[in-house]
């Protein structure tokens, strides 16, 4: 497998560009992975992707920060890869859905389906509108892990990454109404979607793309056949707080933890003084963190999205169960980009993709560049691109799928050798 | 510090999260901690309340912990024991039980296997024993390393000194600490094995004290008691070490003179009697000279079994007695003892062949109302006749001494009163109507028997027959020879609503105050008080006063062997309120007597 990442100019897609990050390998890319500028700019630029490579598979996604190797940019990145063996070529899957139209249990087990062979897959959606979470819980419950120690109708476990995107922060009233209930849909659940549906002027979400179509509330799936895939989810997070327990929570608000309303046991931390200080903002360096009690749910990270003190409610940019264990964690740019630095060893990997959240990007702030530097540099100068998150999906340590904040998802590829 | 807010330097807000972070961290710390020391105080105090001793090692096998007990089963002081080896501290007398000690430890800290040693003696640091139990476990760490043993022993000297008080109860009389009964028998038998096998010649003597009764009647059992123990010390002060004495009943001892020749054997009773002469017994204001009639046998291989044995010296105590008290005889088998005993030994043979095929009749005489406060229906008590298989009928007078002698009046016992209840429950249920009272007799000996009560208790409820028409008789001896247990029984017995009656009531009378301790519906008088009693004044009296204190004690009075119509006469204006004789009513059989009463209540009812 050969990749490369284009570096583009501001505001467009040359096509002088992309002709000569061909000029080498001599023919087209066969698989084209575009994260692009949001706004206006969107459907120009596929458009110019389209004409570059009119045979080529090409996918993407809107991002506000892109990563370009070890650049980071806000002007697009696109990554080709040129696959040794024509079998390798790989398969993508669009489904599209919405927070009040949750996908089908036949489309989210058909969309599973596609996973049965793959030895990776590449998942991209946005952020906002896209019920992600409801969408992984449906894969996890469809499949297993190599082991295979589920039923025999359960499907093989292949490594599942990406992340979700967003171009600008969301309302309260859209971080309220994020998580929909997990079974299929109802009547009396449409019902209340429809009452909870944002103005449609509020709705700014990260379009993704698929050849020439753009799609407002989708997820893409890009299906890895003959590619090693690995998965990496550096964290660089420490504990900092003793254990409480959420009693009380639903989809991705918290109630009550230790038997206080959610806001009043932030405010033992989060005070100065007497008074509160400014939250969500606050407490991007201190982020909450799963303990169990279930395996699966240990060592989740969640990021505050909203902080509604006349509730007694936080909102986070992932699910949090009644009975979870949980603490405050504390990070700087120190720890993150240390951590980001510190790839395990494995094999020599021939592309790389990194999904890292919009909150270590706060943390980091005039550092954030140094965290895909230090990544990039560790793993040789290979072609990288990705951006930055609002929530990634990566495995657990234990193999299964989750879905993380405040993490960096590192995924790398190398094409199989016969 | 600036307000928080868009103006705040976010360091100082990082700063001021992290100082409520620590607050929040050491308060729970602190908590855990106060919870940790709170859970190691009450494990410490747990530890040290128990009464187990308790001793943990290290990995290595190294001393590191001891609660009091073990403090004190092993003499060292915890401070002291750190860090010894254990074999050290933990020291156990014997090299083969410190060896195993130490392998098992071994195995336990290395295989994770579990140790039990039992009854080792452990040596304390200041070289006292105990007598020890212990059980050890590795200890774990969680990941289920062994990080140590621990040891839990117990002192069981006190459970082994228990084992051996309870072995010595079982093989001793409680009262003189001398070998009871049974133990005795094995130690006879044993002497007479070794007498067959190897022709060595034992003595055996057979002592019953004169005068126990009267010091029991005039000053009670307590002087009784201490009279019995005065004179064990006696016996074993005259005899030598090696000559075994028992307590074989109520004032008879029993005393194996091993390898002792017959000469020896007449000389060391005779020391005997000259001790017995000089003893007096004082209690109180009384003094007692106490004498003993004493039978003597020679164990040889003539005799076959102990019960020939015993049964000879008895007798021979018998005959020292008729031939006036206090002094010894020596067994000899004259033609007359030798029919007599081979007559009872003939008589167990012919009981237990008559009990196995069912060969005994149950007859039954009735017992009449005399007073107005006696019960109408049918009261009779219960006779037993033994029908050989010739035909011939014997009364009971000649089997009883050869079933009392021999251990046969359980089980003749037993059979009457099931064929008793079972002759009353095959008449037609009318009949139960009429019935006042079944009066069956009871020996001494089921009267002391653990299993009768059971008997008894199972025989009513399997039979359904109403226990408040069932009486039971005994004796007035056998009541008293064991007072506690004939309380016992006959407490729980009345309260299922069965009814007692003192038979043969006023001979061996010597106190009236037992009546208080038992629950009596009636009192048997003697016949020999009844016999005369239209003549003789003093029975009359006698009569007299057992009537009217029967009656106060709320208890009817019966008047056995009543000879006619003027004892009758008599007995009624004395308000005796029973009358049972053969001139009233010979003894029939139980079922013909039951049917008859049948057919005249049917004769009534027409």
């Amino acid at each position: 497998m050969r990749s490369q990442t284009v570096h583009l100019a501001a505001g467009h897609c040359p096509p002088e560009d992309l002709r000569a990050a061909c000029a080498e390998p001599g023919r087209d890319p066969d698989l084209v992975l575009a994260f692009l500028p949001p706004g206006d700019e969107l459907a120009p630029a596929v458009a110019a992707l389209a004409a570059a490579w009119p045979d080529s598979l090409r996918v993407g996604c809107e991002a506000v920060t892109q990563f370009a190797d070890a650049e980071m940019t806000s002007r697009g990145s696109i990554q080709l890869f040129w696959f040794d063996d024509p079998d390798h070529l790989p398969a993508v899957e669009v489904i599209e859905a919405s927070h009040q139209e949750v996908p089908a249990a036949e489309r989210i087990a058909r969309l599973a389906g596609s996973f049965a062979d793959a030895d990776g897959v590449l998942l991209l959606s946005d952020g906002l509108r896209f019920p992600a979470e409801f969408l992984l819980d449906g894969l996890r419950d469809c499949l297993v892990d190599g082991s295979g120690d589920a039923g025999n109708s359960a499907r093989r476990f292949p490594p599942v990454a990406g992340g979700l995107a967003s171009h600008r922060e969301p309302t309260s009233k859209e971080c309220r109404d994020r998580r929909p209930a997990r079974s299929a849909a109802t009547g009396d659940q449409r019902s209340r979607g429809r009452q909870a549906e944002p103005r449609p002027a509020e709705l700014a979400g990260a379009r993704v793309f698929c050849g020439d179509e753009i799609f407002p509330s989708a997820c893409v799936a890009v299906v890895f056949h003959g590619v090693e895939m690995r998965v990496e989810v550096v964290r660089g997070w420490e504990p900092a707080s003793p254990i409480y327990r959420v009693d009380r929570a639903e989809g991705n608000v918290i109630f009550e933890i230790d038997g206080q309303p959610a806001t009043d046991w932030y405010r033992r931390f989060f005070i100065a003084g007497d008074q509160l200080v400014p939250l969500p903002e606050s407490s991007y360096r201190f982020p909450l963190l799963l303990e169990g009690p279930s395996p699966e749910r240990q060592g989740l990270y969640r990021s505050m999205r909203f902080f509604d003190e006349p509730a007694g409610a936080v909102t986070f940019w992932g699910g949090v169960q009644p009975g979870d264990l949980v603490r405050l964690g504390m990070g700087n740019g120190d720890s993150l980009v240390r951590t980001a630095a510190e790839l395990p060893r494995g094999a020599a990997p021939e592309a790389a993709m990194l999904y890292s959240c919009v909150g270590r990007e706060a943390v980091l702030g005039d550092r954030a560049g140094q965290e895909v530097a230090a990544i990039h540099g560790a793993l040789g100068g290979i072609s990288l691109s990705g951006f930055f998150t609002h929530g990634e999906i990566g495995p657990t340590p234990r193999g299964r799928l989750a879905f993380y904040n405040l993490t960096a998802v590192l995924v790398l590829l190398a094409e199989a050798r016969s | 510090m600036s307000p928080p807010g868009a103006a705040a330097d976010p360091l100082e807000l990082d700063n001021a999260i992290l100082r409520n972070l620590l607050k929040q961290t050491t308060r729970a710390y602190e908590q855990q901690m106060a919870e940790l020391f709170a859970e190691k105080e009450l494990a410490q105090v747990t530890l040290a309340s128990i009464g187990d001793g308790v001793l943990t090692t290290d990995a290595q096998g190294k001393v590191e912990f001891l609660n009091p007990v073990a403090e004190k089963l092993t003499g060292w002081q915890a401070g002291q024991a750190l860090g010894q080896p254990l074999a050290a501290v933990f020291r156990l007398v014997g090299e083969s039980a410190g060896g195993e000690l130490a392998t098992r430890l071994r195995h336990c800290l290395e295989a994770g296997e579990s140790l039990r040693l039992v009854e080792v003696i452990l040596e304390s640091r200041d070289e006292r024993r105990y007598a020890i139990e212990s059980v050890g476990s590795p200890i774990r760490d969680h990941d289920g390393r062994i990080v140590g043993a621990v040891l839990v022993f117990q002192d069981v000297s006190d459970k082994r000194l228990m084992a051996l008080q309870l072995a010595h109860q079982a093989t001793h009389d409680e009262l003189t600490g001398l070998l009871n009964r049974q133990s005795f028998d094995g130690h006879l038998q044993r002497a007479l094995d070794e007498a067959r096998a190897a022709g060595t010649t034992h003595a055996l003597c057979y002592m019953d004290l004169d005068q126990f009764k009267l010091v029991n009647d005039t000053c009670g059992h307590l002087a009784g008691d201490e009279l019995l123990r005065r004179m064990t010390a006696l016996l074993q002060d005259t005899l030598a070490d090696t000559d075994l004495v028992a307590r074989l009943g109520g004032d008879e001892f029993g005393m194996l003179l091993p390898r002792c020749s017959l000469p020896t054997a007449e000389y060391k009773m005779k020391r005997l009697f000259r001790a017995l002469q000089r003893f007096r017994f004082n209690w109180q204001d009384k003094s007692f000279a106490v004498g003993a009639s004493i039978g003597l046998v020679p164990i040889t291989r003539d005799y076959r079994t102990i019960a020939h044995l015993m049964s000879a010296a008895d007798h021979a105590c018998y005959v020292a007695k008729e031939k006036g008290r206090n002094r010894m005889q020596i067994y000899q088998e004259d033609d007359a003892t030798f029919v007599r005993r081979h007559g009872e030994m003939n008589w167990v043979v012919r009981i237990q062949e008559t009990l196995e095929n069912d060969r005994f009749r149950l007859f039954c005489q009735t017992i009449q109302p005399l007073s107005e406060r006696a019960a109408r229906g049918l009261f009779f008590e219960v006779l037993l006749r033994m029908v050989e298989s010739d035909g011939r009928v014997h009364l009971p007078s000649d089997l009883i001494r050869a079933a009392e002698r021999y251990g046969l009046m359980r089980s003749v016992d037993r059979w009457v009163i099931h064929n008793s209840i079972r002759a009353v429950m095959d008449q037609p249920a009318s009949f139960l109507e009429h019935l006042a009272t079944c009066a069956i007799n009871l020996s001494a000996m089921s009267l002391s028997d653990e299993a009768f009560l059971g008997f008894v208790e199972e025989e009513i409820a399997a039979s359904g027959v109403p226990p408040q028409k069932l009486c039971f008789e005994i004796t007035e001896t056998a009541a008293i020879e064991n007072l506690a247990q004939a309380q016992r029984v006959l407490h729980r017995l009345s309260g299922l609503g069965v009814r007692f009656a003192l038979d043969d009531f006023g001979t061996g009378m010597s106190s009236f105050s037992y009546l208080r301790e038992i629950p009596v519906s009636f009192l048997k008088i003697d016949g020999k008080f009844i016999k005369d009693i239209v003549n003789d004044s003093l029975d009359r009296a006698m009569v007299e006063s057992i009537n009217q204190l029967g009656h106060v004690m709320g208890i009817q009075t019966v008047a056995e062997a009543v000879s006619g119509s003027a004892a009758v006469d008599r007995l009624r204006s004395l308000g005796v309120d029973y009358a049972q004789g053969n001139w009233l009513a010979a003894p029939r059989p139980i079922a013909e007597v039951c049917a008859a009463q049948v057919a005249a209540a049917r004769a009534g009812g027409r």
